[in-house]
């Protein structure tokens, strides 16, 4: 014989089929190792939806809290809003807070909410349910006078006392923290819902913000090597146990670069079924724990603000699980795939 | 050397043109001559055969941590086309070790291995891959079957590898099964198998690719009288018939008997050939 020609190179095809055969045939093993992906990437996932949820409840609990300081601010001036009326003049566009307080007080026990919006700054929706008076007329038997908006008030060209008539508690209550009050009247008192947050305080939320995001950052560190760790022992055992078969492979006249090949596509497999599962369960799991300590209603909004993030975050979680996957699995294919098939054979790890 | 009909390539142990019939043994408390390795490398009678094997001066040392075990201590053997070679031995002494380096599965330490003239420490891995997968088959001590895989996918993985599928190796898996008596259990997996059925799936393996020649580490062991006998045979026909090249390691009566030829091998070395007919079987030494 003059020259030996060069092995057949296999299709990927081939490799494929092997791959999917071994999976099919060591089902209970691959379904081991794929739960070492699945709890590695769910892991990671849980931590990540975590931070995500936590966010948009953390945004919805400030916010509830805040209109509910607003109201508490009201009822101390008033008493309780149960059984009276308020009148609303809107001054400037609602801010946030101000709009779900107004939806709040729509809500509440308040017999009757008063309108007197002469430029049209409520939303029809906003301004649903509303009863729309004139400014003489506007507080008659009301307990309260609530201007919203940022802007001031006297650019309404209201006379306060003409409005005034028929109050049974003069008061006047700015929601914003930014509006301007109006001239000082006679009889009439003027109280702040809400306040602006004083420069200490502005500083002492940022520090503290500061720390959370440090902290969420080294939860995420941690539970990327935690998951680096799980998938990585889970793909070096199931390539290391197949050391044997291996060299069998090569004895029979498997090229290293199937060996290799075969790996690849087998862990990829195992990477994205596990990664997409993991995802998927680590979310599940982390929404069932918040639905739990959290009202829905509360989850869901902070869930609805969050879905980018939360998507880019399960896309991120199934790379880190296949790329992982791949990277654990190369190294003992490539091992295995360079042995001589005599030491390959002997191998038992 | 300097015979024209000696084909090209090296030309290892001279072995070819000696006309020594009787049977030899040399002695092992020295190192072996070179007329030592002449008088057991003889061929035993007529026509010069070519040369499908030469082995000369292997030796194989397995190093755990500073331990050393001398596996082979400097085997010189040459293999002839068409020979039925069979190779006796105490356990340890090297009968695996060798397989592995006349079969290109493993690296000598020391020594060269030619198959067909080439040396195949000159080989790169493409052209080793080859000759494992088509010249050679193996029929392992230990079997080596793939636990996942049925016996058919057994046997037609190697033609996948030699670049043949679908229905064509299937048809070939199935008539080699039956060959050697399991067209019956086709679809088992080798743990639902016998000792002895797993050891023809190894020999059916083996003969998947068609391979020139076939190295079968004690393939008989496990099997019952009747079916070793059929085993036999059937390695037999396979020689007569296509020509195959058979080695065996062996410790099979029958087997031996068989053989063109029987090598005894010793603590790493090869101390004795002979011809089946100059060997009292009577003898002690066989009888376990
Ligand atoms: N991979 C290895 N690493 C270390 N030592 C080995 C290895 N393979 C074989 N040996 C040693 O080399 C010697 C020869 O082993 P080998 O398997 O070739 O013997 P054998 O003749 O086939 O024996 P048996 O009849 O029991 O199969 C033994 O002492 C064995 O322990
Ligand atoms: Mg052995």
């Amino acid at each position: 014989m003059a020259a030996i020609p060069d092995q057949t190179k296999l299709p990927f095809k081939v490799a494929l089929d092997v791959v999917l055969q071994g999976i099919r045939i060591r089902f209970g093993r691959s379904v081991v190792t794929i739960s070492g992906v699945i709890l590695g990437v769910a892991f990671l996932m849980s931590i990540l939806s975590g931070i995500v949820l936590k966010e948009g409840v953390a945004e919805e609990d400030e916010l509830r809290l805040e209109i509910q300081r607003m109201q508490n601010f009201l009822e101390a001036e008033t008493g309780l809003v149960a059984d009276r009326s308020f009148a609303v003049i809107p001054v400037g566009p609602l801010s946030t807070p101000e709009a779900r307080f107004l939806e709040r007080l729509k809500r509440s026990q308040a017999s009757e909410i008063r309108l007197h919006d002469p430029r049209g700054l409520l939303t029809p929706a906003q301004a649903d349910r509303l009863r729309t008076l004139p400014p003489d007329r506007l507080m008659e038997q009301a307990s309260g006078l609530i201007l919203m908006g940022s802007a001031a008030a006297d650019d309404l060209d209201l006379d306060i006392t003409t409005v005034m008539t028929g109050a049974r508690q003069p008061v006047i209550a700015l929601s914003n923290p930014r509006a301007t009050p109006p001239a000082p009247a006679p009889g009439v008192s003027v109280i702040r819902l809400s306040r602006e947050l004083r420069p200490e305080e502005i500083r002492a939320r940022e520090e503290q913000a500061r720390k959370d995001r440090f902290r969420d950052l080294w939860i995420i560190a941690i539970s990327i090597l935690v998951t680096v760790i799980g998938i990585s022992n889970a793909m070096l055992m199931s390539v290391t146990e197949r050391f044997r078969e291996i060299g069998t492979m090569k004895c029979l006249g498997a090229l290293s670069a199937f060996v290799r090949r075969m790996f690849i596509i087998e862990s990829a497999i195992m990477g994205i079924v596990g990664g997409l599962l993991g995802s998927l369960g680590g979310f599940l799991f982390t929404l069932v724990a918040y639905l739990v300590t959290y009202s829905p209603g509360l989850v869901f909004t902070g869930l609805g603000q969050g879905l980018g993030l939360l998507a880019f975050a399960g896309a991120a979680a199934v790379v880190i699980g296949l790329v992982l996957s791949i990277i654990a699995a190369i190294y003992p294919a490539n091992v295995a795939a360079r042995m001589l098939p005599a030491v390959a054979l002997r191998s038992n790890v | 050397m300097s015979d024209a009909s000696q084909p090209t390539g090296p030309s290892p142990s001279q072995a070819v043109n000696r006309q020594v019939v009787a049977a030899t043994t040399v002695p092992t408390d020295r190192p072996l001559t070179e007329a030592d390795i002449d008088a057991l490398m003889a061929y035993p009678a007529g026509e010069p055969p070519a040369m499908v094997i030469n082995a000369i001066d292997v030796k194989k040392i397995y190093r755990q941590g500073t331990h050393e075990t001398h596996a082979l201590r400097g085997a010189t053997l040459d293999i002839f086309k068409r020979e039925y070679l069979s190779i006796m031995g105490p356990s340890g002494s090297g009968k695996s070790t060798l397989f592995n380096m006349i079969g290109a599965l493993g690296k000598p330490s020391e020594g060269k291995v030619y198959i067909d003239q080439v040396d195949i420490a000159h080989l790169d891995t493409n052209e080793l891959a080859w000759l494992r997968c088509r010249k050679v088959g193996y029929i392992f001590q230990s079997y080596n079957l793939i636990q996942v895989m049925t016996c058919l996918e057994n046997v037609t993985l190697p033609m996948a590898f030699a670049g043949v599928e679908g229905d064509a190796a299937r048809e070939r898996g199935i008539r080699i099964l039956k060959l050697v008596g399991l067209g019956h259990r086709i679809l088992h997996k080798p743990a639902e198998l016998s000792g002895g059925q797993q050891q023809r799936v190894a020999i059916a393996r083996a003969l998947a690719n068609e391979p020139e020649i076939v190295l079968a580490d004690e393939p008989t062991a496990n099997l019952d009288q009747h079916t070793g006998q059929e085993m036999i045979e059937l390695l037999a026909r396979l020689k007569d018939e296509l020509g195959v090249t058979i080695i065996s390691a062996t410790h099979d009566l029958k087997m031996l008997q068989q053989s063109d030829r029987i090598l005894w091998i010793e603590d790493g070395r090869i101390v004795r050939a002979a011809k089946p007919s100059e060997v009292d079987f009577s003898s002690k030494e066989f009888d376990h």
